[in-house]
């Protein structure tokens, strides 16, 4: 039998149900930050793209 | 004290990367409108401008009522449908005793103030059930408002038949189309509007508890902020945004129906992202809100002056939104 004190017990860890949006940012904190530069880089090429294809479907070109 | 010398040396200078970053969409789209503006006629004219005034006074009063939300780490997709609402029960409360087509003929004859006010009571009600439900309840804002947003389109459709509705007094019409010395009401609407959020931003109680529950909700709350009665407060006063904003977006339609405002709060979102509101909460500048609804209508007026494609303008839109929340998420990650 095992009499040790072991000091009282720690207090149970309130746990609330968290979310898919709750710190989300957090969930990219070991991403480099060059990842992030690349793709906010092809989005603005992809606006271009988006932009130039409006612009010629407009126009009847296909 | 070398390093410290250094540091505020580093930060009195001017960082040109930094700049760019914080204000890339900003500087991308005005770029975008000095290349429209000199390649195609009558884009720099008086009326170009105040037909971009007359947009974004209603966006930016409800990009206002949004970016409480958003400060607290919250949203709320139930703007769209709750500018829809308001729309159709102005209507209702504000056609013609003699118009044939009348939604409501019991309906007195209202001065368009009463009117207001009892459309803004009423948005005060669902936001007041969003508020408790997400201060109370815990569900998060993103399913809290988005079953609100099915709820208020649901009742919208019952209380019109799913009719438009037309045929408003000129009291009315005339809140959108007059003006007063040149300035159009609806500019004045959201002067008013923008003053009152920056004063209860910056200078009250209530914009306080505001960021340090957008902050952090626990330390705020251990340092005596009651969390629940402000986020309740937050959404009553959102949804009576939307109250006003649907109010000025039906008289400026001349009329409403049940499409009206579909979408408002994916642009009200957007605008505050652009604008600095940090999705993350905790950050947000009524200036910043003001920018970013400039910004995006702009965006808007040129692509449709260059004769974009309407339905690659939805997808440039789109664009632009997940750009603004990479930068933030970026800046947030740069901090770190």
């Amino acid at each position: 039998m095992d009499d040790k004190q072991h000091g009282p017990l720690p207090e149970e860890e309130v746990h609330v149900p968290g979310n898919a949006f709750e710190h989300f940012y957090e969930h990219f904190r070991k991403v480099p930050l060059k990842y992030i530069d690349i793709f906010i880089g092809l989005c603005v090429a992809a606006l271009a793209l988006v932009i130039v294809l409006g612009l010629l479907d407009s126009r009847g070109v296909f | 004290m070398d390093a410290l010398k250094q540091k505020k040396a580093e930060a009195k200078s001017f960082n040109l990367v930094k700049f760019l970053s914080n204000n890339a969409i900003i500087i991308l789209i005005m770029l975008l409108a000095l290349v429209v503006g000199f390649t195609t006629k009558n884009f720099f004219t008086a009326r170009n401008l105040k037909n971009l005034l007359l947009n974004v006074s209603p966006r930016f009063i409800i990009a206002c009522g949004v970016s409480g939300c958003l400060i607290t780490k919250g949203t709320d997709l139930s703007a769209g449908r709750m500018v829809g609402l308001s729309a159709c029960l102005s209507a209702m409360c504000l056609q013609q005793l003699t118009y044939s087509a009348r939604m409501l003929p019991w309906m007195p004859d209202l001065p368009w103030w009463v009117a207001l006010i009892l459309v803004m009571a009423i948005m005060a009600i669902f936001g007041a059930i969003n508020g408790c439900v997400v201060a109370f309840l815990k569900v998060p804002p993103f399913i809290a408002t988005l079953g609100m947003q099915t709820v208020v389109y649901g009742l919208c459709s019952v209380i019109t038949n799913n009719q438009p509705m037309g045929g408003y007094k000129a009291s009315y019409l005339n809140v959108a189309n007059g003006n007063l010395f040149g300035i159009p009401y609806l500019a004045i609407f959201a002067f008013i509007v923008g003053v009152y959020f920056w004063f209860l931003y910056n200078k009250t109680r209530h914009g306080k508890f505001m960021y340090a529950i957008g902050g952090n909700e626990s330390a705020a709350q251990v340092a005596g902020v009651n969390v629940n009665a402000a986020l309740i407060r937050i959404y009553i006063l959102a949804a009576c945004m939307y109250a006003l904003g649907g109010f000025l977006v039906g008289a400026k339609a001349g009329g409403a129906s049940t499409a009206t405002g579909n979408g408002y709060e994916l642009e009200a979102i957007a605008a505050c992202t652009i604008g600095g509101v940090s999705t993350n909460g905790g950050v947000g500048k009524v200036s910043g809100i003001l920018i970013g609804v400039l910004v995006f209508e702009t965006l808007k007026i040129c692509l449709q002056f260059m004769g974009v494609d309407p339905a690659y303008t939805y997808i440039a839109q789109g664009l632009v939104i997940i750009v603004a929340v990479a930068l933030d998420l970026r800046k947030y990650l740069a901090k770190k």
